[in-house]
């Protein structure tokens, strides 16, 4: 062990990240319960390391907000892990548009129209792509010629 | 069996046997244009892709290393969504950020089963749900006014031939 607090602080770093690792490696079902209980403590007790040496002084006399605010600036992006473990995301406004396209071109045409109506970034890659355009259009007038059967 | 060295965004060096690490087109495209021996020490690295998620990519591509390769897709034809193995379907019992970067990885890796899976994934969670179900879903913000939202849902205009 070396006397220097710099290199305490980096083992100390090391030590949280290979912890929060190996506990991330184990997404086993069973224990996704106690993971996020598990994060949270650890997160109360190592997130002081998070926080770089230079910021020391400012988070001694700061609050737990800080500190979460280190933990996550610090430790959360290079482990890519978030805090909540209900993190949502809007895949279709957030994955490349052709992968977006392709999960909509897997809904049946009531479902894709329900989709266009979700927001307009939804609306915007429904009718970015002919195919769906077009799996659309053909069940819009399916659906009119059956109108115009039972009149 | 021949292995390769995988490195992930954060520094995780992975060894992969070659035959696993193949069903990756990026993987198998880059190998070639290199003319990477299989014997060689040499490590690939792999900026866009965090060990967390290689990790998940490695267990599915080990697990499917001996499916036959998917059919060519016909864009017309309706793909069946409920057709996802229980292997596969318990494999991706993530959340949805896990699900999220697995669909990236998979793009990026050029894995075509994986892409499949993962998206059908989503698609079933879309499937049957109405807007406000869905925006539920994913947390979406409605930013449609109440009267764009009707014209959308009333005309569905936007799938007519401009």
């Amino acid at each position: 062990m070396t006397e220097n607090p710099r290199s305490d602080d980096e083992a100390n770093c090391d030590r949280v990240k290979h912890i929060y690792s190996c506990i991330v490696s184990q997404s086993e079902n069973a224990l996704e319960m106690c993971k996020a209980r598990a994060l949270a403590r650890m997160r109360n007790q190592f997130c002081c390391c998070a926080i770089p040496p230079e910021k020391r002084k400012y988070e001694e006399t700061s609050s737990n907000k800080n500190k979460n605010y280190y933990a996550n600036k610090y430790l959360c992006p290079c482990l890519n892990m978030k805090d909540s473990k209900q993190r949502k995301v809007d895949f279709i406004a957030n994955l490349p548009i052709e992968v977006s396209q392709l999960i909509l071109r897997m809904l049946k045409p009531t479902t894709l129209f329900h989709a266009a109506c979700v927001s307009k970034k939804w609306l915007e890659v429904c009718k970015s792509d002919s195919v769906l355009r077009k799996k659309a259009r053909n069940h819009k007038q399916k659906q009119n010629e059956m109108v115009l059967l039972w009149q | 069996m021949p292995n390769i060295k995988l490195q992930s965004s954060d520094g995780e060096v992975f060894e992969v046997d070659v035959d696993i690490a193949k069903c990756s087109v990026t993987i198998k495209t880059m190998l070639e244009d290199l003319g990477m021996d299989e014997d060689e020490e040499e490590v690939v690295p792999l900026p866009n892709v965090n060990s967390a998620i290689l990790r998940k990519v490695i267990q599915w591509a080990t697990y499917h290393k001996d499916d036959p390769p998917p059919p060519e897709d016909d864009e017309n034809k309706d793909k069946r969504t409920d057709d996802i193995s229980s292997w596969d379907a318990d494999f991706l019992k993530v959340d949805q950020g896990t699900l999220y970067e697995l669909i990236l990885a998979a793009n990026y890796l050029d894995i075509k089963g994986l892409l499949e899976v993962t998206c059908k994934t989503v698609a079933n969670m879309i499937k049957g749900k109405t807007p406000e179900e869905v925006r539920k879903t994913f947390n979406i913000k409605n930013d449609f006014s109440p009267s764009e939202e009707e014209q959308v849902r009333k005309e569905n205009e936007w799938c007519e031939e401009k």
